[in-house]
């Protein structure tokens, strides 16, 4: 459901750092021993004085911890599943800027990479720099919309592609206009009624008709 | 130590529930209907915004095969905790 015309090809999709996740597999590991730290309290608590046990205990404490753990696995899915949809999708005509945050908030931005004036990579500190992640901001011709995708891992690699992809593109118009019988070598996919065009060195727009 | 008096105040009042099979059903049906609709959800998401196939079938296997394991136990609990009701 990603909003890609259908001649658009997907080059790179590109997740945020696993860095980002770090935090909450943190707060995951801690939400696994709450039990443990739950047991420790029965111990000061006198839980027998409210709850009388009617069977076996050991399977009645293995039920509430294995349905905590069943409520953790949901959250740690959830943190997962943010991470997944969190994305810079790159394709050969456009960039779109994906933040799901939540399963009901999200934002989907995009951008033409023909629209793209400067590509900037931010790496601030040691770990950022140790583990090869950081913001790429991208500075938009004309709206003066700058695009900002922060933790993304190996962003040098992202500038560097993106700046490819422009130089093909330019380098591509150019040869078109300085030797028009390259374009089928250049662009295939010309259709013939644009290499007519060419052929009979129209002005780029004008309607040639072959009949004639 | 404070916190011990207090229980031990509250136990006096004799409120003591009784856990049946009863409670952990609901507990367990709960749980299976919360976990149905996350499961829902989350895999709308993943169908309709992810865009790698592969990353897709994997999570999917992980995800499946982990619930399966920790609702095995659920049951299992469940049924072993039940049947030791009724032998007593």
């Amino acid at each position: 459901m990603i909003e890609i015309d259908e001649n658009e090809q997907v080059v790179k999709v590109v997740w945020r750092h696993w860095f980002v996740l770090l935090g909450n597999i943190f707060v995951l590991f801690f939400a696994v021993f709450i039990p443990v730290v739950f047991l420790v309290i029965l111990n000061l608590v006198p839980i027998s004085n409210f709850v009388s046990l009617l069977g076996n205990a050991n399977a009645a404490g293995g039920f509430f911890i294995t349905a905590w753990f069943i409520i953790v696995w949901m959250i740690g899915w959830n943190i997962w599943t943010n991470y997944f949809l969190n994305v810079l999708l790159i394709t050969d005509i456009r960039i779109f800027d994906i933040t799901q945050d939540g399963y009901f908030k999200r934002k989907s931005a995009s951008f033409r990479i023909d629209h793209i004036q400067n590509v900037t990579v931010d790496q601030i500190g040691i770990i950022q720099t140790l583990l090869d992640f950081g913001s790429v901001r991208f500075e938009t011709a004309g709206e003066n919309i700058n695009f900002v995708a922060s933790y993304i891992a190996r962003p040098y690699e992202i500038k560097k592609l993106i700046d490819e992809m422009q130089d093909g593109k330019l380098d591509r118009t150019r040869e078109v206009h300085l030797h028009p019988d390259t374009i089928e070598r250049i662009s295939p996919l010309v259709t013939p009624a644009e290499k007519t065009r060419v052929d009979d060195d129209a002005p780029y727009g004008t309607f040639v008709d072959k009949g004639l | 130590m404070s916190i011990q008096m207090t229980f031990a105040s509250l136990s006096n009042l004799s409120l003591k529930i009784p856990l049946t099979t009863n409670i952990l059903l609901g507990i367990f049906f709960f749980l299976l209907i919360v976990f149905v609709i996350h499961m829902v959800v989350m895999r709308y998401h993943w169908n309709a915004y992810g865009n790698d196939r592969l990353r897709k079938l994997r999570m999917n296997i992980y995800y499946f095969i982990g619930s399966a394991i920790l609702f095995i136990t659920l049951t299992a609990c469940l049924v072993v905790y039940s049947t030791s009701i009724a032998t007593l």
